[in-house]
This record gives C-alpha cells, structure tokens and sequence, in this order.
C-alpha cells in the first residue's frame, strides 16, 4: 500500500516513453524548417517557444509599415532586404513574403540581386509554389527588356488563385507603357470595384479618371 | 471542483481574456492585408494555447490561497473526502474550467471566421485537440506544485520554470546528443523525460497539420503523463499537514 503510489507514478511515466518518444520525432520531422541558426534573441525564442509563424507575421506588419512609409522612398528600400529575410527566417514557409517584398524589391527599388536573391530562397523553400518561379521569370524577363514575355509571366500570375492586388498595378503599368490602354483599363476597373483595399480602389479610380474612362452598362 | 474552479474570479477574468484575444486576432488581420486569414488563425491558435498553459496555473494558485491559506480544504476534507478524491476533484476542477475555456475561445474563433469566407483551418481540430491535451498536463503539474509548496508565490514561479522547460524540451534533446561526458548525456536525457514535451503540443508551429495518429499518440502521451503526475501529487498530499 505504501509504495502503490511511487510504483504507479514510475509505470506510468514508463508508459509515456513511447508515445513521447513518437511525438517528438514526428514534430522535428514536420519542423517548418529555417535554413538559419537563430541569430537574434528574438529569433531564438520564438524557435524556442514554438512562436515562429506568429512572430513571421509580426515580421510582415513591420515590412508593410515601412513599405508605407516615407522612409522607404528615401533608402530605396534598403532595409526591407533584411527585414523580409527576417520575416523567411521565421517562416520559410510564408510565401507572401517572398512575393510581396520581391515585387517591391524589384519594381519598386529596382534592387533587382536582392530581388532574384529573396525569390530563390523562397523557391528553394517552397519548391512546389508555383507563383514564386513565375515572379522568377517576370523579374528576369524585366531585367532582360523582354516586355512580352515579362506580360506573359504576369497574365499568368493574375489567372492563378489570389493573385496580390499589386500585381494587377504592375500589369496595368506595363500595358500603359507598351500602349494597350484598353487592357489597361480592364484591370483598373478590376482593381477599382473588387480591390479590399481603397488605397488601390482610389488609384485605380484615379487613373480611370485621369483618361476620362466609364463602365459601359 | 468545478462549480468552485468556473465561479473563480480568475477563471472568469481568463474566460473574458480568451474572448479579447480571439477579438485582437481579427483586429491584426487588418494589419496584414493578403495574409488575413493566416494571421487571424495564428494569432488565434496561440491564444488557445496561452489558455492552456496559463488558465491551470493560474486557477490552481488562486484555489491554493482559498482552500490552503483561507482553511476552506477543511470543510472539505472533514465531510470526510479523502484525499486522492480531493487531489482528483481539483484536478478535474481546475482542467473542466480550462476546457470550458478553451471551447468559449474556440467557438468565439468560428463565428469571426464566418465572414473571412466561414471555411475551417485544417489546423483547427488539431489545434484545438492538443490544446485540450496540453490543459490535462498543465493542470495535473499545476496540482502537484500546489501540494508541494505552501505559498503560492513559489507554486507559480515553479510552474513557470516547468513550462519554459518543458517547452526547452528538444534543447535538452539537442544538448544531450552534443555532450562528450556520457554521464551528462544521461542526466540531461533523464530530466528530458521527466519533463513534459510542451513543444509538441505546439502543432499550430508545424508545416503541415498532423495526422489523427499523432492526435492520438499526443492523448497517450498526456494521459500517461498526466497519470505520473497526479500519483506523485497525491504522494504528497497524503504526507501534507493542512
């Protein structure tokens, strides 16, 4: 009776063993994997602390904050090469990071290594995402002056489910700089009545405006 | 227990945490437009996990200052109750009220979905499995440091060395692999096993959501664990002085 107890406990922490010994090794096994060593405390904890897709969210609010400010204008940019590979380090597996800071990267900082560089990190990552090789080719298509095909690129991109908002800013540039404003306006008025954003509901509205262009009903 | 553990001021000021915290989640969406959906879920698996860890640890130490300090376990125990039933009702008490919990934060979490497109996170059931798995360890350490110590002051700063080391788990795994004296290995393997694995619990951080297999591996793991730990608990509030 005296040793019931004890005698239980250590039975069944024996028992544990097994199904610990399962848990642990199909988590590491279904890690999201950083291709880093925690560099900075807070990329330690959040490993750590199992907090990595939280903390690689808290990443791209920074991004989106500093992409909206000034600050990014007058640096080109220049920060936002560490911060997104902050944000990947967390989660290689965010895929949106990749696209959305190698779009700014590129069209917006013409920072086109940084750019080539952050999407093949994102590839090697995320071998089976197609989008990210599609910003791949548009971007070498954009280094290379090919407008065709970097339009090509990105018709396809647009088709694919979710395409980002900015991409059909990108598109509708390209098409005025090759002179197709009807294609154009087509994705202003996309952008215009189904964007989630009224900062590109209002650009878009803006260029409608701007070439004196109405819905037909 | 558990009538005592929901009437817990602690419990109903958690209860409301739990409401806040999925409410914030959707607030942050607004900061991450094109990752909505991600976010929300995110933020909000990791609050249904805070409440896992934190609701226990909290609702115990606060019960400890009611039935320890103020004398009220005497009522108790004088019905006469004895005291594995004690230990086993307040363990039930304080994980019951963790649950309700977890379920209120949950369900708070599937109506702000609904106008984000209403459909389910494949990591939600998972999420919500193994929140309620980790409660069940939590609460039944929770117990133990309540019976171990006398002030509650010292139960929850145990408690919270035990999570963070529980949550250090594949660390200790890592240095043990690394460590040249085999003596050492053994020692560090020896408190890695006798520590509880928080960090698989975490299955909201894993790249694709786990299988029922590894749900039901994790429910053994808990059970078995759980079962350790409220022996040693009881162990030692039969030797207590109340």
């Amino acid at each position: 009776m005296r040793f019931r107890e004890p005698v239980l406990a250590a039975l069944l922490l024996g028992a544990s063993l097994y199904p610990g010994s399962r848990i642990a090794g199909v988590s590491e096994s279904l890690d999201i994997g950083t291709d880093a060593v925690p560099r900075t405390l807070n990329e330690w904890l959040a490993k750590g602390f199992s907090v990595r897709k939280a903390s690689a969210d808290q990443a791209f609010m920074d991004i989106l904050q500093y992409c909206g400010d000034r600050a990014f204008y007058l640096d080109h940019g220049e920060k936002l090469v560490r911060m997104a590979g902050n944000a990947t380090d967390l989660d290689p597996r965010f895929t949106y990071v990749y696209l959305f800071s190698g779009a700014m990267l590129m069209w917006q900082c013409n920072r086109t290594r940084d750019a080539v560089e952050l999407l093949k990190k994102g590839i090697r990552n995320n071998p089976a995402d197609k989008r990210l090789k599609l910003y791949l080719a548009a971007f070498t298509y954009y280094r290379l002056k090919d407008l065709g095909s970097q339009v090509r690129a990105l018709e396809e991109l647009t088709s694919l489910p979710d395409p980002p908002p900015m991409l059909y800013r990108i598109l509708a540039n390209v098409y005025l700089k090759q002179g197709k404003l009807g294609e154009a306006a087509k994705l202003w008025f996309v952008i215009a009545e189904h964007s989630d954003d009224w900062v590109d509901r209002e650009w878009a509205k803006g260029k409608l405006a701007k070439y004196g262009l109405r819905r037909v009903r | 227990m558990l009538a005592l553990a929901v009437r817990n001021r602690m419990t109903g000021l958690l209860a409301l945490f739990s409401i806040l915290l999925a409410g914030t989640s959707l607030v942050l969406t607004y900061l991450t437009p094109g990752t909505e959906r991600r976010t929300f879920f995110d933020m909000a698996y990791l609050g249904l996990e805070l409440l896992a860890v934190a609701t226990p640890i909290l609702a115990s130490t606060s019960l400890q200052i009611l039935e320890f300090d103020q004398r009220t376990c005497w009522l108790v125990l004088a019905r006469p109750v004895t005291r594995p039933g004690y230990a086993a009702a307040r363990f039930w008490g304080v994980v019951g009220a963790t649950w309700l919990n977890i379920l209120l934060a949950s369900l708070v979490v599937l109506i702000l979905v609904l106008p984000m497109g209403g459909s389910l996170d494949p990591f939600f059931l998972p999420v919500f499995a193994s929140a309620l798995l980790e409660a069940m360890i939590i609460g039944a350490l929770a117990c133990l440091a309540t019976f171990v110590t006398t002030a509650y002051v010292t139960a929850l700063v145990v408690m919270s060395g035990v999570v963070l080391l529980g949550y250090l788990s594949p660390t200790l795994s890592f240095l043990a692999e690394k460590a040249g004296n085999p003596a050492m290995a053994a020692l560090i393997r020896l408190v890695y096993w006798i520590l509880p694995h928080l960090s698989s619990y975490s299955v909201r951080d894993l790249a694709h959501p786990v299988e029922t297999w590894y749900l039901a591996m994790l429910a053994g793991y808990s059970i078995a664990y759980t079962g350790a730990v409220l022996m040693a608990a009881v162990m030692v509030f039969r030797h207590r002085e109340v």
